[in-house]
């Protein structure tokens, strides 16, 4: 009878003690795989937070916004990039971005934020946009290395800050970033 | 019976005490903005010259809820703005004007605070560029002018150039006079005064 009386009532603490606290803040990454990576998709749309295989993001050309890609020769290493950027002989297939009806350029600037600094911005601070230089703006983000933060600005005029949190190197590579926009 | 109600008691505590709300952790971040439309950290500045800083600050998770800017010269720290604010979503950009002083070098500390509390802080240092940015002083020996019945003297002084003219010959050159003097009674007192027109304009009758 006590036995009984004792998990009745430790087990509904449990449970509210699990279901009423609070949650740990998420913070979720975006890793994007490099031309040859078969297994992680290597386009991302920053209006939807959602990454795509090249087949995929063919279908939807109209929302990708950044690509991964690795060519070591020019010392891009890992670097982001975007469809309009007019990258040449990484992709390869007729859903290479090269036959896309509409190319969307993402023009990116390093600043000299940390990743202490980067983790205090919250999404839609003007910090975001004051951030992107206009003036050194370029068409991608070449060799991009942990702790690095990048501003960027979409086609479609979304500003954004991404911190890249991990970065394998190689046509199979990955980089691993965290983003917040405006 | 006293038991059970003590273990119940004692597990409602232990629930509530391990929901405990914690205060969250933020940072608030405040950036100097560079670029060409404001002063830059290590920029010479004349004396009177204009300081423009940009300023870009996010709550770091809470709202922003102060400003304060410092200016520390020759040892001296002078708060310039302490401005409060509940700013909660989008952060802060901002330009502040301030204008150059004397001392050899000036050190300007932008502070921000949010709403937990939390702050952070930037500063950036100016030093005295040569000259001075208020201008060049005009120099003028002798001046004489007359109070207002005054038949002899000239009444209305252009401060830029120096001349005085009287009623008669101020004709055309209205838009360069300065000063004034006229003569009046305040109270019983002797008062010759030193005015501008657009100040005389203004008076009542009964004043002059």
């Amino acid at each position: 009878m006590k036995t009984r009386f004792v998990t009745l009532m430790v087990l509904p603490l449990v449970a509210f003690m699990i279901s009423g606290c609070e949650k740990e803040k998420e913070d979720p990454s975006v890793t994007l795989g490099a031309q040859a990576n078969a297994t992680v998709p290597g386009f991302y749309s920053v209006s939807l937070d959602k990454t795509y295989t090249m087949s995929q993001a063919a279908d939807n050309t109209g929302v990708i916004d950044i690509l991964c890609f690795y060519e070591a020769e020019t010392g891009n290493n890992i670097a982001l990039a975007s469809p309009g950027s007019g990258i040449t002989g990484i992709f390869t297939g007729d859903d290479m971005p090269d036959n896309w009806g509409i190319k969307n350029t993402t023009y990116f600037f390093q600043t000299t934020l940390t990743g202490t600094q980067f983790e205090a911005v919250q999404d839609g601070d003007v910090l975001i946009e004051t951030s992107f230089d206009t003036d050194n703006a370029r068409r991608k983000a070449k060799d991009v290395q942990v702790g690095q933060v990048w501003a960027f600005k979409t086609q479609n005029g979304t500003y954004g800050l991404l911190l890249a949190t991990a970065v394998t190197q190689g046509t199979s590579g990955t980089v691993t970033f965290k983003v917040r926009t405006k | 019976m006293a038991k059970r109600i003590r273990s119940i008691a004692l597990l409602i505590i232990i629930a509530f005490a391990g929901c405990a709300e914690n205060e969250p952790e933020t940072t608030p971040l405040i950036l100097i903005r560079s670029g060409g439309a404001f002063t830059a950290d290590g920029s010479a500045v004349a004396p009177g010259g204009a300081l423009r800083f940009g300023l870009s600050v996010s709550g770091g998770g809470g709202a922003i809820t102060n400003l304060i800017v410092k200016r520390i010269s020759d040892g001296v720290t002078v708060t310039e703005t302490d401005k409060g604010m509940y700013v909660s979503y989008g952060g802060l950009d901002t330009t502040l004007i301030y204008t150059r002083g004397y001392s050899q070098i000036e050190r300007w500390v932008f502070s921000v605070m949010n709403s937990y509390r939390d702050t952070a802080s930037v500063s950036l240092t100016v030093l005295k560029g040569d000259g001075s940015a208020w201008g060049e002083i005009s120099y003028h020996p002798s001046i004489r002018i007359g109070l207002q019945d005054n038949q002899a003297l000239p009444h209305f002084v252009d401060l830029h150039s120096g001349s005085a003219w009287d009623a008669a010959s101020v004709t055309g050159h209205e838009p360069d006079v300065d000063m004034a003097a006229f003569w009046y009674l305040t109270s019983g007192t002797s008062s010759p005064t030193l005015t501008s027109l657009r100040y005389m304009e203004r008076k009542e009758p009964d004043d002059v």
